[in-house]
């Protein structure tokens, strides 16, 4: 396997796609949900736990940025078989498609979920599966570009939602921050950590590496994107914790939508309904960079065809989807997949680093005495 | 002296020299034996002049002043050659082949044969019946040019010249069809159209291989990227001012003969709610319209499935009094919202193609009948609810806003699906329709660019003129979206300086 | 085409996959009664509308006794040829037994049903929901849930009566240090009208407050934008002024109205270990009515008016506070303030009810009065 991976320039996309690739891939589901276990670790400092947790992530950006710089072309399954050799490198990739592949299964049955529980409780799990996964197959048979082109447009078409978060902001409960600087830095620490399903994602950038157009030109937009993503998280943290009362907020299981429930309009009683529909738009890319993922890397890694990976993990997940049922189950599965999410996403790279300089330096020697 | 090797040449696969009964007999074989063929024999000067056309393809007056006048009032003795240079028709060809000259014939020529000579003379002379220049029907506009394309690709061309009078436009030929021929020009700025673009054209025109060409419509088919979608992708358009506009961008036009709609390639999706009003209009009053109508184009294909949907499923999602009132004009209706809703836009669907089949001033009644009469009994027989009609009206009138027909009618088409799918699973079904239908435009290209530019490839300078209008002070350069070869359509005016209030 | 297939063959199994809820066939409830009876059970009171084509006499009212709500509902299903649904409720209404033996068992089950909205309204009686809700059918003159949702909505918006909703309900209750209120329904001529306010303990309904003393628990607890007030001041200061006499017969005060009536309240913790809490209170408004014909003029009267009054309502929260101490129910928040400015552990309810009784609140409320009316 070739350690640099050129891709031919009609597939390659501009750097600043990176910030809507970036940007979506890592509000999708976790935001539903983060506020809430945020809040069970640093109480009102929950915002403080967001602002580190963001920092970390562009700490992160730094390493993977400079981990890619010293390839060419490079993604991450070439670098790791650069680093480790053939067979570890290729056995770390498949941990990634496998860990992509549970974030995939995870937040679609997420989504899923959450339709049954808002709108139709009745509504077997296989059928929604089954739209949603047809439009899976259809999206990621465009290629790479209509994955991007999609996480792009969709970006704009649900993007409004976050401004009817004013009305919960109106009813904020300002008391509910103070005292401020209460909790530990151990607590805050923790809340950052509980953030990390939403900070998942982020490992994308070291899979489309190679796809960019203007390769040095990629900071900008990722670190945007990542800051982006920590004002977001931050306004709706900010948001639950002012509205809800702790009691409710550790309880709520996804009290970014709830808060929708406190909005209603002449023509719309309940927003929250429209926003549970209109929140396909939100994470549907994530699921096509996913899923788009996992061909491209067996493709990379194994050479199998990027249509039979498609077709195979398009019946894995209808039937994960069909066998995943309970509530208690999915958080379970969740918060494994944050864990590891976290591990993979911010640990990792970090170990990478060292070993990355390290086997560049022990080339360029080589290359000196030769 | 070089006349001889010529007629030698000619000699061994010529089928003249002929009698002039061999040859009425084998021009009438060759035709079929039609009884328009007319042949006139003349002697002048003991030379046999056989004068042959078929009677209603030819200019009858060209014939008599120019041809007859000549060969019967000059007392010479006439040869192929002396024929070809007294006779003042440009374009007299000679013919050698019997079949060849048939041909000729059918499009319009008389042939004139002097007995004995080793060749036939014919001049075309064709008549072509052909309406004026008339207004535009299908694309009316209120301001601006009017006239519309005819079938005749000569006038066409001849508008089209007379609007863009530059050496720059060069209109390439091609003939596509086997059985019947077709004349298909395609048209473009040589020092503005991205090369590739052309080349591409050229190719999609040249590797067609059809029986006929029936209409351009059917052209822009045949040379589509995607023929499975439902989406147009190339405007069709039978106004020239939109055409030479389209040109002057960069674009390129396929005109077909005896077709009266151009092509204009590439075309992307917001295209289609262009209108060249907009550009006629103040830029504000444009921008206003260009929006309205992406407006009604969302109002067309969202609100019935929407209203489906939620009467169906999400009954809390209503305003009480909004709930009261739809239901209770639901209450009497014995079909679920999904029949009704789609019956009521059977219906509509139906008034609209009657009207367009049916002569102008009876579609005309059938509309103001169809719709007031039958929706009024339709409520009151208890087939559909009141509210239903307003949805289904208004999303009807709003698809109408598209100026090009092709495009109001997919927007028509695809509510069917949405409103099957929301009548079926709800609001959600509606947000994966339309989440396949953006999916489906962003796969999609034209002429091998983006369908979906400038949204996606994102493209911000584009913005303008696509999805609104900025005044010409601002707006000074070409789209880039389709790469043309000159940016710049004229210099930005210096940047005006702020003058204080009373300076 | 195969693909086509493919679709078709989805579509067709979609059908019927998602029950419908065709509205034609829907009995959607806009109001519940819940009433406590013997043994724990309760009685649900449904007041729900059908859809009529000819439009006469829509809601129908029924009761059913089980011992969830939910259950009720369905027991209240069989005795009707609709399908009952819940997504439109916007009002629940409270009997006095199970308002005072604690609400909280209903509501927590309300949080759980996504369908409903967070923004229906909660309200209490001393009668039995029951009683309100029958009443309020019978009479054919108003229309029932109609009428009994506007009933609170617009009194809410023109805020004559507080808080109420369901939603401000599970925050004050949820939230330590602060008790919910609930508007009181009785009925007076065959009507439903708001009297009074019902002051709760946690989710128990322990004590009731006047319409006035209402008002003043809104100033301290959140801001008017456009309140109304009247007030009776003493008279003895104006007595000069007074130039006809009014002909009722009250001697010690004039009645004084104030609309438009914009407030800010802040609410301090002087100390933590006295609990002094110190409230400031800034009141702009304007003079609307007042029981006796007094020329106002010059500044200098003006001001004479704005004292009074601070006075009046100063004597008047006092009263207030006191008497929310003694039935030991802190609608206000202090205990909610204490918490915010207290480092360390959270605040518990029942911490709270221990000091709740010995803190001390002294207020400072400012009042300007900018107009009054367009005579001089």
């Amino acid at each position: 396997m070739e350690v640099n991976h050129v891709v031919k320039p009609n597939l390659q996309i501009r750097a600043f796609y990176l910030f809507f690739i970036i940007l979506n891939i890592q509000t999708g589901l976790g935001i539903l949900g983060a506020p809430r276990h945020i809040f069970q670790e640093a109480k009102q400092d929950a915002w403080i736990s967001v602002l580190i947790g963001g920092v970390i992530m562009h700490v992160v950006v730094v390493v993977m940025v400079i981990i890619l710089k010293n390839y060419e072309s490079a993604d991450i399954l070439g670098i790791q078989v650069d680093v480790f050799g053939t067979w570890i490198g290729k056995a770390l990739g498949t941990v990634y498609i496998l860990y992509i592949f549970g974030v995939l299964l995870s937040s679609l049955i997420n989504y899923i979920q959450i339709v049954q529980v808002f709108i139709y409780p009745q509504m077997p799990p296989w059928l929604l599966g089954a739209l949603l996964i047809l439009l899976i197959v259809y999206t990621v048979l465009g290629g790479f570009r209509v994955a991007v082109g999609v996480t792009f447009v969709f970006f704009f078409l649900s993007f409004w939602l976050f401004f009817f978060l004013y009305e919960p902001a109106r009813l904020m409960d300002l008391n509910h921050f103070k005292p401020m600087l209460e909790a530990t830095p151990k607590e805050l620490l923790f809340g950052s950590y509980q953030a990390g399903y939403s900070y998942v994602g982020l490992e994308i950038l070291f899979f489309i590496y190679p796809f960019i157009e203007n390769k040095k030109k990629i900071s900008m937009p990722v670190h945007a994107g990542v800051a982006s993503t920590t004002i977001l998280l931050l306004v709706v943290t900010v948001i639950s914790v002012g509205f809800f009362t702790s009691i409710t907020l550790e309880h709520l299981i996804w009290p970014a939508l709830s808060m929708y429930k406190i909005i209603e309009y002449p023509i719309i009683e309940r927003f929250d309904l429209i926003v549970v529909t209109q929140w396909a738009m939100v994470i549907f890319p994530n699921f096509i960079l996913f899923a788009w993922l996992i061909t491209y890397s067996m493709k990379r890694l194994y050479g199998i065809s990027q249509r039979k990976v498609l077709y195979t993990i398009a019946t894995l997940l209808l039937i994960g989807i069909i066998y995943i049922k309970k509530q208690t189950i999915i958080s379970q599965f969740i918060a494994t997949i944050s864990n590891i999410g976290f591990i993979i996403a911010i640990v990792y790279p970090v170990i990478l680093l060292p070993l990355v300089l390290i086997k560049r330096k022990l080339v360029k020697m080589k290359e000196k005495s030769k | 002296m070089r006349k001889q090797p010529i007629r030698i040449k000619h000699g061994k696969n010529s089928d003249f020299p002929l009698s002039i009964e061999v040859l009425k007999q084998k021009v009438k074989e060759q035709l079929q034996n039609i009884p328009d063929i007319l042949f006139q024999q003349y002697q002048i000067q003991e030379k046999d002049i056989l004068i042959f056309y078929i009677d209603y393809q030819i200019n009858k007056k060209q014939l008599d002043d120019s041809l007859l006048d000549t060969i019967l009032n000059r007392d010479i003795q006439w040869s192929t050659d002396k024929i070809l240079n007294e006779v003042p028709i440009g374009n007299g060809t000679k013919q050698t082949k019997i079949d060849k000259m048939v041909t000729e014939l059918i499009a319009g020529a008389v042939g004139v044969y002097v007995v004995g000579e080793p060749d036939a003379i014919t001049y075309n002379i064709a008549k072509q019946e052909k309406r004026n220049l008339q207004k535009a029907e299908t694309e009316s506009l209120v301001l601006g040019p009017q006239v519309s394309f005819t079938e005749s690709l000569a006038t066409n061309l001849n508008v089209i010249r007379w609007r863009l009078n530059t050496h720059d436009l060069v209109t390439e030929k091609f003939i596509i069809g086997e059985r019947g021929q077709s004349e298909v020009r395609m048209v473009y700025l040589k020092t503005l159209a991205n090369d590739t673009d052309v080349q591409t054209m050229r190719q999609r025109l040249q590797n067609l291989v059809v029986d006929e060409l029936e209409d351009s419509s059917i052209l822009s088919q045949y040379i589509e990227d995607n023929s499975t979608s439902i989406f147009p992708q190339f405007y069709l358009t039978e106004l020239p001012d939109r055409l030479c506009y389209a040109i002057g961008k960069g674009r390129i036009g396929v005109l077909v003969d005896k077709s009266p709609t151009s092509i204009i390639a590439p075309s992307t999706f917001f295209s289609f709610f262009e209108s060249t009003e907009d550009i006629y209009m103040r830029w504000n009053v444009g921008s206003f319209l260009r929006i309205l109508r992406f407006v009604a184009m969302f109002i067309s294909v969202v609100v019935t499935p929407t209203y489906v949907a939620c009467v169906t499923f999400h009954y809390e999602v209503l305003p009480t009094p909004l709930l009261a009132s739809l239901g209770q004009s639901r209450a009497q209706v014995p079909f679920p919202p999904i029949i009704e809703a789609l019956l009521l836009e059977l219906l509509i669907e139906l008034l609209r193609e009657s009207g367009a089949r049916l002569p102008t001033k009876v579609g005309q009644t059938i509309g103001i009948v169809g719709g007031i009469v039958l929706g009024q009994a339709a409520v009151e027989a208890g087939l559909t609810s009141n509210v239903l009609i307003i949805v289904v009206a208004s999303s009807a009138l709003a698809s109408f806003t598209a100026p090009s027909y092709i495009m109001g009618s997919a927007i028509r088409v695809i509510r069917f699906p949405l409103i099957i799918i929301a009548g079926l699973i709800g609001l959600i079904g509606v947000t994966l329709g339309i989440c396949f239908f953006f999916i489906h435009l962003i796969r999609m290209t034209s002429l091998g660019r983006p369908y979906l530019l400038p949204a996606y490839p994102f493209n911000w300078k584009d913005m303008d003129n696509s999805f609104f209008r900025l005044p010409f002070t601002l707006s000074n350069t070409r789209s880039t979206s389709f790469q043309p070869k000159d940016m710049r359509r004229y210099p930005k005016q210096k940047a005006q300086t702020k003058k204080d209030i009373d300076e | 085409m195969k693909k086509s297939l493919l679709a078709f063959i989805c579509l067709i199994l979609l059908i019927g996959c998602v029950p419908m809820y065709p509205i034609e066939e829907l009995g959607v409830i806009s109001i519940i009664g819940v009433d406590a009876i013997e043994q724990g059970e309760i009685e649900t009171t449904f007041n729900f509308f059908k859809f009529d084509p000819t439009g006469k006499e829509q809601s129908q009212t029924t009761s059913t006794k089980a011992n969830t709500v939910k259950g009720a509902q369905d027991r209240a299903n069989l005795e009707s040829n609709l399908k009952l649904v819940n997504g439109q409720l916007r009002l629940a209404i409270f009997g006095k037994a199970i308002a005072e033996k604690g609400l909280i068992t209903v509501l927590d089950n309300f949080t759980r049903d996504p369908k409903l909205s967070d923004t229906m309204y909660l309200a209490a009686t001393e009668q039995t929901a029951k009683d309100i809700l029958m009443t309020a059918d019978k009479n054919n003159s108003i229309q029932a849930e109609e009428y009994l949702f506007e009933l609170i909505d617009n009194n809410i918006k023109r805020e004559i009566i507080m808080r109420s909703s369901f939603r401000e309900f599970m925050h004050e209750y949820n939230d330590p240090g602060m008790d919910p209120v609930l508007p009181l329904i009785t009925t007076e001529n065959q009507k439903p009208i708001i009297k009074n306010i019902a002051l709760f303990q946690n989710d128990r309904w322990v004590a009731t407050a006047s319409q006035q003393e209402g008002f003043f628990i809104k100033l301290l607890s959140s801001e008017f934008k456009a309140g109304q007030l009247e007030l009776g001041i003493l008279k003895e200061p104006f007595e000069s002024d007074i130039q006809a006499k009014a002909n009722n017969n009250n001697t010690e005060q004039i009645s004084v109205t104030l609309s438009e009536l914009r407030s800010k309240k802040k609410i301090s913790l002087e100390s933590e270990t006295d609990l002094n809490f110190r409230v400031k209170v800034d009141i702009e408004t304007r003079i609307m009515e007042i029981s006796e014909k007094i020329q106002i003029e010059g500044k200098e009267q003006l001001n004479e008016f704005e004292k009074e009054i601070e006075k009046t309502i100063s004597n008047k929260l006092n009263d207030l506070v006191a008497k929310l101490q003694e039935i030991n129910v802190d609608p206000i928040g202090f205990g909610n303030i204490y918490d915010s400015t207290v480092r360390g552990k959270d605040l518990t309810d029942k911490e709270w009810r221990e000091k709740y009784p010995s803190i001390n609140v002294s207020f400072d409320v400012n009042v300007s009065i900018l107009r009054h009316g367009i005579t001089e």
